[in-house]
């Protein structure tokens, strides 16, 4: 299934050629999906700042946004493409700043800017590089041709660097956790949702360009995938910040998706179709579920933001009791972001770990100690996930308000807001229990990727434990709620008193003796903190009577601080005592220029 | 037809090289004006078999833009904003006379060996657009004040657009987006004015400048 348009362009080696296939159709589900429910929801989050902030820039950037994101996914020229993928830079950048009076978000634009720019120069030298020696911009035309080992392997790995900083992999991510809590919540969805995800677009599409890619490669997709997924959630877990968490957890899985996209390389290395089907198309359809389960958790931050007024979580608390639609809503995405039955993440973690086993059992040595540490690191993340969820749905939405004074007004937000959520969580569901359409839908996307023929290979072999699965759940919540209800009408007749929780004979009990969002952290974030650059101030109590104490906890990038920090300041030490030995005239840049120019003309005559 | 081509190319050039022996900035604004309008009449003669409605509007657009609406803008700023009237030149005027002339002897020996797409309209076109480029970039960089930048950068300007009409019939959108250059200086002067912008652009120790470029970091 190809669909091509054509047309003609008045830009040197560009033509207007668009082109709808398996991988870019998944894409552009998620795209249509996301741009839409987060439009919507924008609308009733952009009330408040109606007259006050220049929404309609916001809304023209939003659009334009929209349109090179469908430009990028279906692009099949390289001009065009990187003209897309610089417009939705671009665009993104100013929907990022919406609020610049504040510097935490110019600071986190700026960065964005700058990172994803570093990107577009990888992107550039793969491309020139792949066009040089297949002698076209044409996609199609350039994965006719057949490379070299070493050429495969370069252009391999600056597409990694290239589109993994786009995506957030590990460790070159650090602008993605600054850039999502600074942008409007919609804007996070619609970044985290598919934004990203375009990244993980440009790394299939170089998968399906290369063909056969030597083997190593496999090995790095499943190495990075199993770092970017496991340190994302342990950061997650450190945060007390909601967004930032959620943008932690992007990180995570994306690890997931390119640790499927390492399990069909290496089914593709080892000539194993099945194999190769399974990983590209888990991949796929985890690229889908993350953008419904990621958008909505977004959306219902958003909510609680706005309500709350403030992103830290040890500020909220008993917002379900104020919020109910949110905080179901919230929850559906929590289930489905944790990889539980029922829910959309559940199918696609699935069949990641089904094609591992599948590697485990059929691979020669080295590939099933690569598919056995997958597996170890997908649990891994499946666990941490839970725990930092529970973290987050039990500080923001249960037990009571940590704010003294000042209540928060009871209600779930407008229609704009909770339609948008509940079209995603449907969809969530949806998948969780039906996974049969999307499954199709991503796994033709897997064949084309692996250039396969469909027939060769029954997608039964997947979905029939997998309903199996579907149907034991089933079971355990009926179990449940049968228990619950037995309970209920046991207990029917006795009246159940509501008191103030028992706090060890602390007479003045406050909400804030709650758990707060580090304090339930705390085990799983000390086990680690070798890994995490965990820092505590404060808190020691040293006298018998001791007055008043403070402590404060925070978990630090270990790529930020102790990589790209004192990379960039070392590059900034020797730019500086570059810039002090200049006379700062303006004459003196342009005379350089000048100069610079009558040398390109004397060369031109040599 | 060539003949007029030639003439308005040396007298562009000519010009150019005038403007860098003035000391008046308002004289300089005249000239400018002067050579705008010769650019603005060469169009007329490319085609010799008649004129296209696409020679008439790209040359009416230079004039009306170039020859009355920048240089009125520019005097126009000259009386009102107070601006000072002379320039300040880093080198002496005879000495960018012999810079000046050194370019152009350069521009004609490089323009030797350059080869353009498509049959040339007249042999000075080339030599002479790179001359009025090298000239105007000369400017910006011998004199000090914001409004003396400008109008190098316009000279330079002129000198591209000079040459893009060597290559009229060859690259068909080139000329149009030389003009889109103009309505971008045009905002450009319009920034110095409201500005009030006198001597020169930002020229602050790094330090200070360079929190003011960006705060990341």
């Amino acid at each position: 299934m190809e669909h091509i348009f054509q047309h003609s362009w008045q830009v040197p080696f560009g033509e207007v050629s668009l082109k709808l296939d398996p991988l870019s159709l998944i894409f552009l589900l998620a795209v249509s999906i996301l741009v839409v429910s987060a439009g919507l929801y924008g609308v009733g989050y952009m009330r408040l700042y109606r007259g006050a902030r220049p929404v309609g820039m916001h809304i023209f950037f939003y659009l334009l946004l929209a349109l090179a994101l469908v430009v990028v996914i279906t692009a099949n020229n390289v001009i065009l493409f990187l003209g897309a993928w610089e417009v939705m830079t671009v665009a993104t950048y100013f929907l990022i700043v919406f609020n610049d009076e504040k510097a935490a978000t110019r600071k986190a634009g700026f960065l964005y800017l700058i990172a994803t720019h570093c990107g577009v120069f990888c992107l550039f030298l793969m491309f020139f590089l792949m066009s040089h020696i297949s002698g076209s911009m044409n996609f199609d035309a350039i994965a006719r041709t057949s490379f070299s080992p070493v050429v495969a392997g370069t252009i391999f790995c600056l597409a990694l660097l290239g589109f993994g900083i786009k995506a957030g992999l590990l460790p070159f991510h650090i602008w993605l956790p600054h850039a999502h809590p600074a942008a409007p919540s919609h804007i996070s969805a619609l970044l985290s949702g598919v934004a990203i995800k375009t990244g993980i677009y440009g790394i299939c599409r170089i998968l399906w360009i290369m063909g056969a890619l030597p083997d190593w490669c496999a090995y790095v997709l499943l190495i990075m995938g199993v770092v970017s997924g496991v340190m994302g959630v342990l950061y997650a877990l450190g945060q007390h910040e909601l967004k930032k968490l959620l943008a932690y957890h992007s990180i995570e899985n994306i690890g997931i998706i390119v640790l499927g996209l390492g399990v069909g390389s290496l089914g593709r290395g080892h000539q194993m179709p099945f194999l190769t089907v399974i990983g590209f198309g888990g991949a796929l359809l985890h690229v889908f579920n993350h953008s419904l389960f990621k958008g909505l958790l977004f959306l219902g931050a958003g909510a609680v933001i706005q309500k709350t007024r403030t992103g830290e979580m040890d500020r909220m608390g008993g917002l379900s009791k104020v919020m109910p639609l949110v905080s179901v809503l919230f929850l559906v995405g929590a289930l489905a972001i944790c990889g539980l039955p029922l829910f959309n993440g559940f199918i696609s973690e699935f069949i990641i770990f089904f094609g591992l086993f599948q590697g485990l059992i059929h691979l020669p040595l080295p590939g099933a100690a690569a598919c056995a540490l997958g597996i170890l690191a997908l649990a891994l993340m499946g666990a941490l996930a839970l725990a930092c969820f529970t973290k987050v749905y039990g500080t923001v939405f249960l037990g009571r308000s940590r704010r003294a004074g000042e209540p928060v007004m009871p209600g779930d937000p407008s229609r704009w807001m909770t339609i948008p959520m509940l079209i995603l969580a449907g969809s969530c569901v949806w998948i969780g229990l039906a996974p049969e359409t999307m499954g199709r839908i991503a796994f033709s996307g897997g064949e084309y990727i692996a250039h396969l023929d469909s027939s060769r290979f029954n997608l039964d072999q997947v979905m029939a434990p997998l309903s199996g699965v579907i149907g034991g759940a089933f079971v355990f919540l009926a179990l449940g709620s049968l228990l619950i209800f037995l309970r209920r009408f046991l207990l029917r007749r006795l009246s159940v008193p509501v008191n103030e929780t028992w706090a060890c004979g602390f007479s003045q009990v406050t909400p804030r003796f709650q758990y707060s969002s580090a304090s339930f952290a705390y085990s799983i974030v000390n086990f680690v903190k070798a890994l995490l650059l965990s820092r505590r101030h404060g808190g020691q109590l040293d006298t018998i009577f001791p007055g008043k104490a403070h402590v404060s906890s925070s978990v630090h990038d270990a790529a930020e601080e102790s990589m790209f920090r004192p990379l960039l300041s070392r590059l900034g030490g020797v730019s500086k005592i570059l810039d002090d030995n200049q006379v700062r005239h303006t004459q003196w840049y342009l005379m350089y220029i000048f100069l610079f120019l009558i040398f390109l003309l004397a060369w031109k005559m040599r | 037809m060539t003949t007029w081509i030639d003439a308005s190319c040396i007298l562009i050039v000519f010009l150019a090289l005038t403007m860098l022996a003035t000391y008046r900035i308002v004289g300089i604004i005249k000239i400018f004006a002067a050579q705008s309008f010769v650019l603005g009449l060469t169009p007329f003669f490319l085609h010799a078999d008649g004129l296209t409605i696409r020679d008439i509007v790209i040359a009416m657009g230079t004039i009306v833009l170039k020859t009355a609406f920048v240089p009125f803008v520019l005097l126009w700023a000259m009386r009102h904003v107070s601006m000072r009237s002379e320039i300040k030149p880093i080198i002496g005027l005879g000495t960018s006379i012999v810079f000046g002339a050194m370019i152009i002897a350069g521009a004609f020996w490089v323009s030797l060996s350059l080869h353009l797409p498509g049959k040339p309209i007249s042999d000075l076109m080339l030599p002479c657009s790179l001359s009025t480029v090298l000239l105007g970039f000369l400017i910006m960089v011998t004199r000090t004040r914001a409004v003396t930048q400008v109008l190098g950068y316009l000279v330079m300007e002129n000198g591209i657009f000079l040459f893009t009409l060597s290559l009229f019939d060859v690259m068909p959108t080139l000329i149009e987006m030389g003009i889109l250059l103009d309505i971008f200086v045009a905002v450009f002067i319009m920034a110095i004015i409201v500005n009030h912008i006198n001597d020169e652009f930002e020229r602050s120790p790094a330090s200070v400048s360079r929190s003011k470029m960006g705060e990341a970091f």
